[in-house]
């Protein structure tokens, strides 16, 4: 997909809006149209997709899922940030500065 | 003009449509068809242009039939048909029965498919696939061994709001007719009443009391071109493979992607395939398989319930 943006605290993210949107066993389904490709999100996926609804800064989305998952929130960015950078190199999420 | 009922709808139209219900009863139609000029007042397409077709800002249509019509589908509720010179009513009422429905279900927050589907007492059985692919001549078999026709080749979907599970999709019936090659018919023993001609079917009106009521689909086999065998066969498909099979049914997907209507569209599909079960369909290529294929079908149903 190109070169992807490095994702910091201070990234802004947001969904891409060419893509469609499916639940389906409870996971998000994501499909582009144009590339006729299907993205399978699983839980944890999913549910950083819903919380980017709207955009939403990486610290912001960190601290949400530390304090949902009662997780400490440095250990929540090591785990979600590869997962971040794999849905914005397949073009599903928008890193802005 | 006259009343119709098609999917549930109160259609009024200009141009005769002998195979569809009566409208039993007054009140002002849901749909209405007309002659007219189907291009006046569009807009710079903004939807952009596909093929032939254009998409209005407003997520019209405008398409057209080579050497039968122009088509405009606005709004879930107006059909403007601008026949070309010596079109036949038939001709034009395959695109108002084909194109033009499925449209008017995309406008309509239907879910139409390319597919038959039939009701077995109160369970329905769908048949998706492409045109060739053997869904009328399947749906046909069915429905000589018992079944109940909804549709042969658009089938219209709706999601019931505020329903869950299984209870919440239903086939809406559709239009009675049967679009067969002529061998089939034969094969079949059915009896053309109405005869409409394109290239390669010919068309079999069905009687409209006939068709069953809106029926909770209860199982989805996906058929192709491609996939056949020497006995008909299934194998039970799930997940993103079902809901690649549903939406690849989806009538005219790219139009409806244009339209603005494909995500609403693959929520539906994925709604559908959450709840039913979906099988590849393996068939026979030949005559004689097709009753056995429709008896292991509808054996099936009886197993299942």
């Amino acid at each position: 997909m190109g070169i992807v943006k490095e994702i910091s605290e201070a990234s802004s993210l947001s969904r891409r809006q060419d893509l469609l949107e499916a639940t389906l066993d409870d996971e998000v389904i994501l499909l582009s149209v144009e590339r006729g490709y299907y993205y399978s999100l699983d839980d944890i996926g999913s549910d950083i997709w819903r919380r980017m609804e709207t955009p939403c800064r990486a610290c912001d989305l960190f601290e949400a899922l530390s304090r949902d998952y009662d997780a400490d929130a440095t250990q929540i960015a090591q785990d979600v940030l590869p997962l971040l950078r794999e849905m914005a190199s397949e073009g599903l999420i928008d890193v802005g500065d | 003009m006259a009343d119709h009922r098609i999917c549930g709808w109160h259609v009024r139209s200009a141009i005769p449509l002998p195979e569809a219900a009566p409208w039993p009863g007054g009140g002002s139609p849901d749909i209405d068809i007309r002659l007219g000029d189907a291009a006046g007042s569009l807009r710079e397409p903004v939807g952009g242009r596909h093929g032939e077709d254009y998409v209005d800002a407003d997520g019209s249509v405008l398409f057209t039939a080579p050497g039968v019509a122009h088509y405009r589908v606005r709004g879930g509720r107006e059909v403007i048909v601008e026949p070309a010179a010596g079109a036949s009513v038939a001709d034009l009422r395959t695109y108002l029965y084909g194109t033009v429905l499925g449209l008017l279900c995309h406008q309509r927050g239907l879910l139409p498919l390319h597919a038959g589907a039939v009701a077995v007492g109160d369970r329905a059985i769908v048949v998706a696939g492409d045109s060739g692919a053997g869904k009328s001549s399947l749906t046909a078999a069915l429905v000589r061994q018992g079944a109940r026709l909804l549709a042969e080749d658009l089938c219209p979907l709706r999601s019931i709001a505020g329903a869950t599970g299984g209870a919440g999709v239903h086939v809406l019936p559709s239009v009675p007719r049967f679009r067969l090659k002529q061998d089939v018919m034969e094969h079949l023993s059915l009896m053309p009443a109405g005869v409409g001609t394109t290239a390669k079917k010919i068309a079999i009106a069905w009687p409209p009391d006939l068709l069953a009521p809106q029926t909770r689909p209860t199982v989805v086999y996906g058929i192709a071109r491609t996939r056949t065998a020497e006995r008909a066969r299934v194998e039970r498909v799930t997940g993103l493979a079902a809901l690649e099979m549903v939406r690849g049914a989806i009538f005219r997907w790219e139009l409806a992607h244009a339209m603005g209507r494909s995500g609403a569209a693959l929520r539906a599909a994925a709604a559908l395939v959450t709840h039913v079960p979906c099988f590849y369909l393996w068939r026979t290529d030949t005559l004689s398989g097709l009753e056995e294929t429709a008896a292991m079908l509808l054996e099936r149903e009886s197993a299942s319930c």
